[in-house]
């Protein structure tokens, strides 16, 4: 018996330093997942789970705010602002976009089947697909984990791969200099965030300040220092591979049925991108058949919003002016 | 649930503590529900599939030697295991394309979807090792059940190994374990080296491997030769920190595994390679595919050996995976053996004017070279692949970077290096490294300090992809 107690006080002895990291991280809550907050927007410096904050605000808010229109997608969703949608649909209510960092259909779908659940009606949808929306999902990623309840994933394996980020050697060797010296340095690149942006508490919306605010100053060198964002375009017809799977087929009808039931006034939006890669012609097909092709709306590929790299801020993010333009075409054919 | 996973490790740690608590009437009966909890937690089909493969082979064991038909139940026996194996692990290229050509329209690998069979490879070699034990009468039955279903499923060698032989494991499953420090010590001591070489290093080689086998058609003959002199260690450190995980757990609860390691690449030629290297299914097709073959060739002379060498790294290699690159891969190693046992004679002569040393090296870098040639049938994801990595040998001035030499490579291969300098030290210079042990145990601080730092460096890398290659088999 003495000997296992020893053991077990060595083991626990030097556990002690790793014990108070996760204190520290339990307290301190870095990524802003383990308490509830009223302004996702604090901690800036932090690269937050926007598929969590996004989930969070949505839960805070919607008995509150009544949301009955959505906008549903990854960070390319961001630049189609519920401000501006809003004067396509018809809502009394509030708008909510519900975007995720690289959202996956399995994404976009578990966040319409959540709504569902909760007996909300969705009046309004708008459905931004990109080249990611088929791609094979993972959910270990903590900059993309889909929010457990919305996923139905496991809470305490959430919690522990955001421990692990806390613990990761790069995290560490970043946040602490940065908290108390107050100074970005750059090997901090990558791990604390320095472009102001702001996120509205109401709508989610979507402000880029900082990159505006570069762009504003000096868009010739904003665009000279990121040059490597910007990939070579051959000019000829380039298109996806081919990703839908059978598990896409059941996700996408299962939405369809969901937006049915709510008599959703619903159009599904395919991002344009600077590479100028067309959306893949069978899984485009899909999405038509599923959706019907007068709802679905392709902008990739060569065409008008792809061809200026003035429209992007970086190959796959185009500027809020070319999201109210690919508004107007959704809408203004829809209405003809 | 993933070995090396933090809640893994940690609830290894306290399932030992409690174990020592537990009655030994008990203990056990303690192990098996952790193992069937541990294979559970995989699958719920896994479990009870694996609970019906355990009770045929105990089952069959019995009766093997009171019934008349004994040969019959034998070979009824060793069917039942491969069919089972070939259902679930091999459907897709044995049975499935055959099937299409009849025109039947059912896919036999959906099987496998559904059970998920992680860790059929190690548990089918077992239990026809088993049979083929009590059939030749090397060993008695095993007359308690769960004694025989702990031999199966005892959770740390249950994924990837060691391949346990049942004459080794079961007489430890019975004898009576009490707690001692040096054992639970010892397992700590392992479960750290091993997260070490599968987090630390492993992990930090996959990046280069991976990047070069999904993009064959990009790379240039230079990653090629890169990823030939990386894979091998990339192997090596990925299994070897898996087994040394498996080996610490199981000794924390006072049960010592068959070692799987003994330095591999510091050996002469490749016959001696595969006697340490994945020992313990080396071994197992040794003494039961390649003695047995032999034995019934034995007339045939020193060709029976031939032919049992090809029979039996043919199957080697077809264990590993369906597909024409794993027995590619086996067909390779059988060809290198064959090589070095028709040449012998005459190898020792040209080498014998060379110097001790000169000759070890050059043997060793000749070996290392060949395995991780052949590697490339391990590794590459098909045939077209394989053989298109070949072909990039032809211009070996082209190199496609992307992030190929960077950071973590430089990062892994640092301490691969340290640990490969180890393992000369204490292969070539026995009393240097006597010496290097005897400092180390006698410094306390200098030993923690390793510790600390090793344990910060794991678990500050944890977070990621941690799969192992061989969990795949």
């Amino acid at each position: 018996m003495d000997k296992k107690a020893t053991i077990l006080k060595r083991i626990i002895l030097f556990s002690i330093p790793f014990m108070i990291l996760t204190g520290v991280y339990i307290i301190t809550d870095p990524f802003m997942v383990i308490y509830e907050y009223d302004d996702y927007n604090r901690k800036e410096y932090i690269h937050k789970n926007r598929d969590f904050v996004s989930t969070e605000m949505f839960k805070k808010n919607s008995e509150k705010y009544v949301y009955d229109s959505f906008i549903f997608g990854s960070s390319t969703s961001l630049f189609i602002p519920p401000s501006i949608w809003s004067n396509y649909v018809e809502t009394d209510n509030k708008v909510f976009s519900f975007d995720a960092s690289s959202e996956r259909l399995a994404g976009l779908w578990s966040k319409v089947k959540y709504i569902d659940e909760r007996n909300i009606k969705i009046k309004n949808a708008l459905l931004v697909f990109d080249f990611r929306t088929f791609k094979e999902f993972d959910n270990t990623d903590p900059a993309s984990m889909k929010h457990f309840e919305v996923y139905h994933s496991s809470k305490l394996d959430f919690h522990y791969r955001y421990l692990l980020q806390f613990l990761k050697i790069e995290f560490l060797t970043a946040i602490i200099p940065y908290k108390l010296l107050n100074r970005y340095l750059p090997y901090m690149e990558g791990v604390i965030a320095v472009m102001p942006e702001y996120y509205d508490p109401i709508t989610n919306e979507f402000h880029n300040t900082g990159v505006d605010q570069l762009l504003k100053t000096d868009s010739v060198k904003y665009y000279d220092d990121r040059s490597d964002r910007f990939p070579a375009r051959s000019g000829e017809y380039v298109e996806e591979s081919r990703m839908s799977t059978s598990d896409h087929i059941q996700m996408l009808n299962e939405i369809k049925d969901i937006l049915d039931k709510n008599n959703t006034y619903y159009k599904v939006l395919i991002c344009p991108s600077y590479n100028q890669v067309a959306y893949n012609r069978e899984d485009l097909k899909l999405t038509e058949t599923v959706f019907g092709k007068e709802n679905v709306f392709n902008f990739t590929g060569i065409n008008r919003f792809t061809r200026e790299k003035s429209n992007f801020y970086d190959a796959t993010h185009f500027k809020k002016f070319v999201g109210k333009q690919l508004l107007d075409s959704v809408y203004y054919v829809s209405n003809q | 649930m993933d070995v090396t996973s933090l809640p893994f490790v940690l609830m290894a740690i306290a399932a030992a503590f409690i174990f020592y608590t537990v009655s030994s009437k008990y203990k056990n009966a303690f192990l098996i529900i952790l193992s069937l909890g541990f294979i559970g937690s995989f699958n719920l089909y896994l479990l009870a599939y694996i609970l019906a493969y355990a009770s045929v082979n105990y089952f069959v064991g019995l009766k093997i030697p009171v019934v008349t038909w004994k040969k019959s139940l034998f070979r009824i026996g060793i069917v039942l295991n491969l069919l089972q194996l070939i259902i679930l692990r091999y459907s897709s290229f044995a049975i499935d394309p055959v099937l299409e050509v009849l025109n039947i329209n059912v896919q036999v690998s959906s099987l496998s979807s559904i059970i998920v069979p992680v860790g059929i490879s190690y548990f089918t070699l077992q239990g026809i090792g088993y049979l083929v034990n009590v059939k030749m009468g090397w060993e008695k039955p095993e007359a308690r059940f769960p004694d025989f279903l702990l031999y199966i499923t005892f959770f740390p060698k249950f994924l990837s190994g060691p391949i346990e032989r049942s004459n080794h494991l079961l007489p430890q499953l019975k004898a009576f374990k009490s707690f001692k420090s040096e054992d639970v010590t010892a397992g700590l001591r392992l479960i750290l080296f091993g997260l070490f070489k599968k987090i630390i290093v492993a992990n930090h080689l996959a990046t280069a491997v991976a990047f070069t086998y999904s993009n064959n058609e990009a790379v240039g003959g230079l990653n090629i030769l890169l990823v030939v002199l990386i894979q091998p260690l990339y192997l090596y450190f990925d299994f070897s920190g898996y087994t040394d995980i498996a080996i610490g757990v199981a000794k924390m609860f006072g049960i010592d595994l068959l070692p799987n390691f003994n330095r591999p690449f510091l050996s002469e030629n490749v016959t001696t390679l595969w006697k340490r290297m994945h020992m313990s299914l080396s071994l197992w097709f040794n003494d039961y595919i390649f003695k047995q073959t032999s034995f019934r060739f034995r007339k045939w002379g020193k060709y029976a050996a031939v032919f049992a060498v090809f029979i039996t790294f043919t199957l080697f290699g077809i264990w590993h995976g369906a597909g024409w690159t794993f027995m590619i891969l086996g067909f390779l190693q059988a060809v290198a053996i064959n090589y070095e046992y028709f040449t012998k004679k005459w190898r020792v002569a040209a080498f014998s004017r060379m110097s001790d040393s000169s000759r070890i090296w050059t043997g060793r870098i000749f070996t290392y070279l060949f395995f991780g040639i052949s590697h490339i049938f391990f590794f590459a994801p098909d045939l077209t692949t394989a053989l298109g990595s070949f072909s990039k040998f032809k211009n070996l001035s082209h190199f496609a970077d992307d992030n190929v030499l960077h950071g973590p490579l430089f990062f892994g291969l640092a301490f691969a290096l340290i640990f490969m300098v180890i393992e000369v030290i204490q292969n070539d210079y026995k009393s240097l490294y006597e010496k290097f042990i005897s400092y180390w145990s006698t410094h306390r601080l200098l030993r923690y300090s390793v510790y600390y730092a090793a344990t910060f460096l794991i678990v500050s890398q944890l977070a990621g992809n941690t799969s192992f290659i061989y969990e795949m088999f």
